[in-house]
């Protein structure tokens, strides 16, 4: 459900003139209400960003969220993120 | 002969499901489930979705959060875990604060990954080492957290939903750029 509000708060803010990215976790909620930007992650429940410590993965998802910001052209885009809970490795990110 | 052979419990289960009353009972059943599943896809709107592109680079952009995972200040309220419609209101924490402050009341998802590390639901930490780098402009003065919350109209509604109270708020700080994270 928290994706749920994570769109609808989205529209809200970007109705205000202020670009948004959402992380969503469940793909057929976020299809049903629409966000301005949303980036799709096969990732369980409790962990958006990653896995605690993970300070490379996190910065990784980070910096694909302000990525979207260029990328994303078209409003209610959903970008499916490839990454693989705990099969995937991160190196250092640099900005 | 037992009672439930006797009774032939089974063939008369099955009469009355196919009876009149029965189909009834299916149909009420069926609308029961559909309105208490509504509030699921409550908020879609055939509106437009709007759509802010971004004019400045990242450096200069000033970031804030926000999530609908539960998190406040030890001292702030928790969130309304108990109703049925969860709780529209929001807790706005500075956005400098101690991780070691920070609490999450949410129960619709597992919290061990985030009280271990905060940053998997609510980044604020990694959102300031940007901010450090010179990655992006700064962080706003606040972030802002939502609890569990079904309902709409309190959350969306022009003059009075929380959303738009918000908004005003990181519009009043010159913020840019949100980053939105769910549970």
């Amino acid at each position: 459900m928290c994706n749920r509000a994570v769109s609808l708060i989205a529209r809200v803010v970007e109705s205000h003139g202020i670009s948004t990215v959402s992380l969503s976790l469940n793909r057929e909620l976020s299809e049903k209400i629409g966000a301005p930007r949303t980036l799709y992650l096969r990732y369980p429940y409790g962990a958006p960003l990653g896995e605690p410590g993970n300070v490379d993965q996190q910065r990784a998802i980070l910096k694909e969220m302000f990525a979207a910001l260029d990328t994303i052209t078209e409003p209610g885009t959903i970008i499916d993120l490839p990454h693989r809970w705990r099969r995937d490795t991160f190196a250092p990110v640099a900005f | 002969m037992g009672l439930f052979e006797r009774l032939d419990i089974w063939r008369l289960f099955g009469k009355m499901t196919n009876s009149p009353t029965g189909r009834r009972f299916q149909s009420s059943c069926r609308r029961l489930v559909e309105k208490a599943m509504r509030p699921l896809a409550a908020g879609r709107s055939e509106d437009p979705l709007p759509f802010m592109p971004l004019e400045k680079a990242l450096p200069e952009c000033r970031v804030s959060l926000i999530t609908t995972t539960g998190v406040h200040l030890d001292d702030q309220d928790p969130f309304d875990t108990a109703s049925a419609l969860g709780d529209s209101s929001y807790r706005a924490v500075p956005s400098g604060v101690n991780v070691d402050c920070l609490r999450i009341s949410h129960t619709h998802f597992p919290h061990d990954r985030a009280e271990a590390d905060i940053n998997v639901i609510f980044p604020i930490e990694r959102l300031r080492e940007l901010a450090e780098e010179g990655a992006i402009g700064s962080v706003g003065a606040d972030h802002f957290c939502f609890g569990f919350d079904l309902h709409v109209k309190e959350l969306v509604a022009a003059d009075s939903g929380s959303a738009h109270e918000i908004a005003r708020r990181l519009q009043e700080d010159g913020v840019d750029v949100v980053l939105l994270t769910p549970g």
